[in-house]
């Protein structure tokens, strides 16, 4: 599908994108600024995040909840942190554009002088309360913490996960918001898009209004990434309070855009997209040694992670899991995919990216997608060349990414066994790790 | 020109703006068809509306209706499971299939130019599901093995407690998935039982919505649907057993230990409304006001100025019959009771000593009417809005008066909604958490003696 824009950069350093649909009189304003968990600085895990919650907590001119004012306009909002970037979005009728711009600007430009001690403790405890309900107290849930540090070996920045440390979290000072805002929460960092029911000029006119007076900060700090490599197909073990034993398969893998995530993309449908899928098949439906099974290439900015995962249904191991998972996977490696797997595929990814379209605001919608574009490629007109991957990964693109990533050497196997459960239920010869 | 930031820029007028229309059709064997044009995106969601829900499982049978709705897509007449998922992924389709305790939705997504061969497949599934006895046995271990995996998820095992111990033997009081020795003894055999008796077509409104035409959306319907014999269905039966008043509640504090738990998974609420109750739209302000959005009262308390939880809400959940109000939190531990006696607090003091102010009645109303356009904006949003319409036996054109009506709710309103449909002193409580840190604090609630449950 087209999704026209127009785009222009102030003298701030601010990109501006406007992209028009007067279908439904909405707008979305979607904000990224470029830096994620990758640039924090070991000890400090966890901070870009927690920064992200005190920019709803008021800014010098608006020294009140961010909320408020938009939700009485009728508008929608929220903000998301990951290794790469933050953004913030907000989705409002036409007549409240004025107001959400004026409000994302002031903090972009005027949040330090509202920021207190005691909104940054009540937001370091509601951080906090997140790292409890969303990882702690939830089966599985400290898989990523097992997971990260064994693919991402001290000295990369994606060793530590987004959410961060607790201990880390409690040492956080409130000097430390003040460096950070300073470095990376300024116009030369950030890529704005209005999208939906606005004119391109007036979209234009509106953003410098409101965006153009804040100065430009320093440019973005490099960062410095290890190279050290996994090897030795390391076998970790984590008790969990869980019923079922489950194992993750995880490689290092393309970067977003990068050569090859595209035909990884295609594999994961094809090895665990819905019930025609090898892998759910073989596993779920046929031998019925699993009871779930998903894959997934979740690319990044630096690099991507490939990963496949499946619960043993009751009675059964992770090795005989991990050995039918193989299978399929040499079967992949040595003759690729066959039939109309790629085509059908192709179908799925390409049918995926209208439904996620059809919305100009939210996470993945046509506005955050722009901004990713931009602030990944510096051209968010990227929507045809980002479709033609797919359409051009044929079988033997498949094959060789699968032979690129999907060596043996570099996979990190994590079982997931239950607190009491026999040792034999997970991969032999697995590691125990302990997370807090 | 230079920004004004001594004051917020005001708004502007309520936005104009019509919800797209639905155009209904009846065929000539009752099923009924809602079509609405949509072309903000080269998408088709087809919504079919079966009335039979988790309210209708059999009382020695909870899940039987879920789990026939789960079989469905396992293999037709002529299809294999197989070969009909490799015929949905050939046109990128999406299917999903959810059951509440209302009803059993059937939802195809897909782009417009394979409209008339999702049409034959979605009606296939629902008409001439296979139910091989085989295929039947694994999707039921499939949802045993759910069962067994949800004891260890604190918030499923709270809404179940909740569910169970607020409705007891009315329809509404068990989770749509069932329970473990229900499930196990279903077979194929139950399932097709099940699905002549209330899959029948005249009962069913499909709702089409997307990027065609609404001709060409009903005449892609009718090609598959019309040809489909039927009997009348039993609505009015399974309606009138929804319908039927709550029993009373046997205990209002229960207890779940979950060992060592960081978190307290907490639930508080009673019976509530039906979607049919006159008050619907006072309460829709009320609920904003109290905790249906970030800046409720019970969010902005809890989570903003204590820190306790990383987000509290509250909703009513609308029904055929009276469904649930709800208040759901997770809470540190440390905080367990304060957090419960700030939200019982705030149940009380919206309908006694603090009812809401003009300037909160004014946010409240302003939240609904001027984000009404945000809720239309795609074809997926829109029907989901017809379907709920339609198991409601509301007007297709209702959301036209969606603003005014919550425009004209007033402050007299609100109270008398929140003095008639919040009960503050007949709360159900359900905590799932660490029995030495929260336990010995829930007995100063005031809620009685907790009952412990697992």
């Amino acid at each position: 599908m087209q999704v026209t824009f127009d785009k222009q950069t102030l003298d701030n350093g601010l990109d501006v994108i406007i992209h028009v649909d007067h279908s439904c009189p909405i707008v979305a304003v979607n904000l990224w600024y470029h830096v994620g968990s990758k640039n924090e600085k070991p000890g400090r895990t966890g901070f870009a995040h927690l920064f992200e919650h005190l920019m709803f907590e008021g800014s010098e001119h608006h020294d009140d909840g961010y909320f408020s004012p938009l939700e009485e306009a009728g508008g929608a909002l929220n903000g998301s942190t990951n290794a790469d970037r933050t953004n913030y979005w907000e989705v409002v009728p036409t007549g409240a554009v004025e107001r959400a711009l004026w409000m994302e600007s002031d903090r972009m430009g005027f949040l330090l002088p509202a920021l207190t001690p005691e909104k940054f403790e009540t937001q370091r405890q509601v951080v906090l309360n997140e790292r409890r309900e969303s990882y702690e107290n939830r089966p599985y849930g400290m898989v990523p913490m097992a997971l990260m540090p064994v693919l991402f070996p001290a000295g990369h920045p994606y060793h530590w996960l987004t959410i961060g440390e607790p201990e880390d979290l409690l040492a956080a000072s409130f000097d430390d918001v003040q460096a950070f805002f300073r470095t990376y929460y300024h116009p030369g960092n950030a890529s704005l898009v209005l999208a939906g029911d606005i004119d391109t000029r007036e979209g234009f006119e509106l953003a410098r209004l409101y965006f153009g007076e804040i100065p430009p900060g320093p440019s973005r700090p490099s960062i410095t990434v290890s190279d050290t490599t996994v090897s030795g197909a390391p076998r970790l073990l984590l008790r969990d309070r869980v019923e079922l034993p489950r194992l993750y398969l995880s490689w290092r893998s393309p970067r977003l855009f990068g050569d090859g995530d595209a035909a990884l993309d295609l594999l994961a449908t094809i090895l665990a997209g819905g019930k025609s899928s090898r892998l759910y098949r073989r596993l779920v439906h046929d031998s019925r040694i699993a009871t779930d099974v998903s894959a997934g290439q979740g690319s990044r900015e630096l690099v991507g992670v490939f990963s496949i995962v499946a619960t043993a249904a009751p009675g059964h191991s992770l090795t005989e899991i991990e050995a039918a998972i193989t299978d399929e996977l040499s079967q992949i490696l040595n003759d690729g995919p066959f039939g109309d797997e790629v085509e059908r595929s192709q179908a799925m990814i390409e049918s995926d990216f209208a439904y996620r379209l059809q919305s100009i605001g939210d996470f993945g919608g046509r506005s955050d997608q722009l901004n990713a574009y931009n602030v990944y490629f510096g051209d968010p007109g990227h929507f045809d060349t980002d479709l033609g991957r797919y359409r051009t990964s044929d079988t033997d693109a498949i094959q060789s990414a699968a032979q690129n990533s999907l060596t043996g050497n570099e996979r990190v196997a994590l079982s997931v066994i239950p607190v009491e459960g026999d040792l034999l239920l997970g991969l032999s010869d697995s590691k125990p790790v302990d997370v807090a | 020109m230079s920004v004004d930031r001594s004051r917020l820029p005001t708004l502007g007028p309520h936005p104009l703006f019509r919800p797209p229309g639905f155009r209904c059709s009846t065929l000539s064997n009752g099923v009924g068809v809602w079509t609405a044009a949509h072309h903000r995106a080269p998408v088709l969601t087809l919504r079919l509306l079966v009335p039979v829900g988790a309210a209708d499982d059999p009382t020695d049978q909870f899940g039987l209706a879920a789990l026939t709705a789960d079989v469905l897509d396992e293999g037709t007449r002529d299809l294999t499971d197989v070969g009909l998922h490799v015929a949905l992924s050939r046109i990128g389709a999406h299917l999903s299939v959810g059951v509440s305790s209302d009803a059993t939705i059937l939802t195809l997504t897909t782009l417009p130019k394979h409209a008339a061969e999702a049409m034959a497949l979605l009606v296939d599934i629902a008409v001439h599901p296979r139910f091989d006895p085989d295929d039947c046995d694994r999707v039921r271990n499939l949802r045993l093995n759910r069962i067994l995996q949800t004891r260890q998820v604190p918030t499923a095992v709270a809404d179940r407690v909740f569910i169970e111990s607020l409705y007891g033997a009315h329809p509404y009081g068990h989770l749509a998935i069932g329970t473990e020795p229900s499930l196990r003894p279903i077979d194929s055999s139950d399932l097709s039982a099940f699905h002549s008796r209330w899959y029948q077509p005249a009962g069913w409104t499909l709702v089409a919505v997307g990027g065609l035409s609404d001709d060409a959306l009903l005449e892609v319907a009718k090609t598959e649907l019309e040809p489909l014999s039927t009997v009348t269905p039993a609505v009015a039966i399974c309606s009138r057993s929804r319908r039927q008043e709550p029993p009373p509640i046997a205990d209002r504090l229960i207890f779940v230990a979950r060992k060592d738990a960081v978190q307290s998974e907490v639930r508080l609420g009673h019976p509530g409304v039906s979607r049919a109750s006159p008050d619907y739209h006072a309460l829709l302000v009320l609920n904003m006001v109290l905790g249906g959005q970030f800046v409720s009262r019970i969010n902005l308390n809890l989570r903003e100025d204590k820190g306790y939880t990383y987000g509290a809400r509250t909703a009513f959940d609308y029904r055929v019959g009276r469904g649930p109000f709800i208040f759901r939190s997770s809470v540190q531990t440390s905080a367990t009771a304060d957090a419960m006696r700030e939200a019982i607090k705030e149940l009380l003091d919206i309908r006694e000593t603090r009812p809401p102010s003009e300037r909160e009645l004014a946010v409240a109303r302003d939240a609904l009417t001027r984000g009404f356009p945000l809720g239309l904006e795609t074809a997926t949003q829109v029907a989901r809005v017809g379907t709920t319409l339609a198991l409601h036996g509301l007007p297709a054109d209702e959301m036209d008066r969606f603003v005014e009506r919550v425009m004209a709710v007033d402050a007299d309103a609100v109270l008398a909604a929140a003095r008639a449909h919040l009960h503050p002193d007949r709360l159900v409580a359900v905590v799932v958490g660490s029995t030495e840190d929260v336990l010995p604090s829930l007995g100063s609630l005031g809620l009685g003696e907790p009952a412990l449950m697992d």
